[in-house]
């Protein structure tokens, strides 16, 4: 009786949490559900009813263009970050406590300071007159100023560097619970150095690299302000599109429509890939 | 035939392995015994080949390894948390370093039946290791080791880890294996009593160096330095002066405690500091005067343990020195002799017991 008691006090702390994803999460979710499907009103506002016309205007050529687009720039953005973070991780993974507790506050030091800050560092550092083309220029190496701003490769840069904490963290932590002994186990039974990467460490690491992947790619698909500041309107993503339905077209319901057809999107990713990747059974990789 | 030459490690300005060397003969079980920190695990993991090695050679058959890496010398480990591949089953775990040396699926199943049956693992070939408890896990490191019929097999404290009385059994087993195998095994362990028990010879060691390598029972009973002395089992140790010696008989004068006999001499000169070793179980608690064939000291008991099979009493001398002495409870039975704390005792033992070593 007494153990039931304390299950349910216990359950009580459910209530603040529970109570804030219904308010701030549900309750929005809903609406722009219902806004997808309302009438749009002459002054930006919206009437409710029912039509399909803002998910049918999602399907013309220029959306779509958008919408792969997003999922190029997430996908490729995911994959560039997944191979600059994995070499991080597994250095700092086996590296002594000092070193590792130095690249740590590297990686977190830059959370100190505003995102749209970070952003406009970068700016300046990849501008045209900026930093790297007057290096460049000064030492001579190039005549003209290089294109490194609006364009698809900014839009990486600013990408890569915002999403780089969150898939280096969640592999280190993987890496890091890596007993040496299995490395070095695997080692005395006759593995060299790479096959006991490929058999050992990267089973291992999967975990915090689904973790890392998922962080990366779910965000970046929806994230408006890197293409925004970076970009230029040739880099355009579905978030962009969303936010200016929102704010300058006053298109409510055709920007909740493209919100949920977004989120659609993620839902299946997230689905499949957990599907996917099954860690009671993740067997097949281990021998490949 | 393994052999270490003047084998050193060193870490920074600590060494940690000084100047060793070493002959371990082919299916000899070797022990390295000592405290942590002695240098015993770092010998076995340049051994091994995960440490390099700052000074000296290995030779393997009288092929220098001392540069190979792990994967290249013909030497597995069991390790003391046993390193079990925690996604693979137990077949996967075991088969694993045929599975790396690409062989035929059949020949894998069939060297896997056969290591899997030696090591009693039958049944169990489709378990994770998580599912296992610490002995059977203990042998699917040890059967994964051997599958390849290394030439060594070095085990790093593997009886470690287990409850006494499995690790009692498995001693057994793991004894037993290794005669049916063949292959030298070189054992780490700080347990003495395993030592003993397992080992063709011990090699003791504390502080970087080898004190005494020997077969158990010269370990036990004759040791050459005084750590080796006070590490294994119970030792009464006192120190003194030899004040006549002869190829008959040595005076030793031990610090307040008075003048014994030893009737084995190898001419000790007179005058050197010496420690005396004496086991407990080589003493006798007693009334009666001794023989003249005996040393004799006299003492109060300070405490008593009954454990059983055997009694341990402290008895005190009179210069305030506390001696254990061992009885065998049958035999007390059998003379009818019981003694009480605060009693007054003579401590006996014959001139033919004990050891000298240098002080």
């Amino acid at each position: 009786m007494r153990k039931l008691f304390k299950i349910k006090e216990f359950h009580l702390l459910l209530f603040p949490p529970a109570f804030w994803l219904l308010l701030f999460f549900i309750v929005p979710l809903i609406i722009v559900l219902i806004y997808s499907v309302s009438f749009r009103e002459l002054y930006g506002g919206v009437k409710t009813g029912f039509t399909l016309e803002h998910y049918k205007e999602i399907g013309s050529e220029m959306y779509l263009k958008i919408f792969l687009r997003s999922i190029g720039y997430a996908t490729i953005t995911t994959l560039i970050t997944l191979l600059i973070a994995f070499p991080v991780s597994y250095f700092m993974a086996f590296a002594s406590n000092r070193t590792k507790t130095i690249l740590m506050l590297l990686i977190i030091i830059p959370f100190w300071t505003s995102f749209l800050i970070r952003m406009y560092a970068l700016m300046t550092i990849m501008g045209e007159s900026g930093l790297v083309n007057q290096l460049l220029m000064t030492t001579g190496i190039i005549k003209e100023p290089l294109a490194l701003f609006n364009n698809a490769f900014s839009v990486y840069t600013g990408f890569v560097y915002w999403n780089l904490p969150f898939m280096i963290l969640p592999i280190l932590s993987s890496l890091d619970r890596l007993d040496t002994s299995l490395l070095e186990a695997s080692l005395d039974l006759g593995a060299t150095k790479t096959e006991t990467f490929f058999r050992i460490t990267l089973p291992y690491s999967i975990p915090g690299l689904v973790a890392g992947v998922i962080f990366v790619f779910v965000p970046t698909m929806g994230n408006f302000i890197i293409p925004e500041f970076m970009g230029g309107t040739d880099n355009y993503m579905i978030g962009n599109l969303i936010t200016s339905q929102y704010v300058h077209a006053r298109n409510w319901p055709f920007g909740s429509a493209m919100s949920v057809v977004m989120i659609f999107f993620v839902m299946i990713f997230i689905s499949l890939y957990l599907r996917f990747y099954n860690p009671s059974k993740n067997k097949g990789l281990l021998t490949i | 035939m393994l052999e270490l030459k003047n084998l050193t490690k060193t870490y920074g300005h600590q060494n940690v392995v000084r100047d060793v060397s070493l002959v371990i003969g082919k299916g000899e079980f070797f022990c390295l015994l000592g405290p942590s920190g002695c240098g015993k695990t770092t010998i076995l993991r340049m051994i091994a080949g995960f440490e390099k090695v700052s000074a000296g050679n290995i030779l393997l058959d009288g092929v220098d390894i001392t540069e190979r890496a792990p994967y290249q010398r013909d030497v597995n480990t069991v390790f003391q948390n046993y390193a079990l591949f925690p996604n693979f089953d137990v077949y996967d775990n075991i088969a694993y370093s045929l599975m790396i040396k690409k062989r035929a699926a059949e020949e894998i199943a069939e060297r896997v039946e056969k290591v899997v049956k030696l090591a009693g693992l039958t049944g169990f070939e489709k378990r994770m290791p998580g599912q296992l408890s610490g002995g059977q896990q203990q042998r699917v490191a040890l059967a994964r080791a051997l599958i390849n019929e290394p030439r060594i097999l070095l085990l790093d404290e593997p009886l470690s880890a287990l409850d006494k009385k499995i690790a009692e059994q498995t001693r057994m087993e793991l004894a037993e294996l290794q005669r049916k195998v063949g292959i030298t095994f070189v054992f780490v362990t700080h347990n003495q009593v395993e030592a003993l028990a397992l080992a063709d010879r011990i090699a003791v060691m504390n502080n970087g160096i080898i004190e005494q390598c020997d077969q158990p029972r010269e370990i036990y009973e004759h040791p050459r330095s005084h750590f080796v002395a006070d590490f294994i089992g119970s030792m009464n140790v006192l120190k003194g002066i030899i004040t006549e010696s002869n190829p008959l008989i040595t005076h030793v004068e031990l610090e307040d405690v008075g003048m014994i006999r030893l009737s084995k001499s190898d001419n000790q000169e007179t005058g050197k500091p010496v420690i005396f070793c004496i086991r407990p179980e080589r003493m006798k608690v007693s009334l009666i005067e001794p023989k003249e064939y005996e040393n004799s000291l006299k003492g109060v008991i300070r405490s008593k343990v009954y454990l059983g099979d055997v009694t341990h009493y402290q008895v005190e001398l009179h210069g305030g020195k506390l001696i254990k002495v061992i009885a065998q409870n049958y035999l007390l039975q059998l003379s009818n002799e019981f003694y009480e704390l605060g009693e007054e005792v003579f401590i006996n033992w014959s001139q033919t017991s004990g050891e000298l070593i240098n002080a």
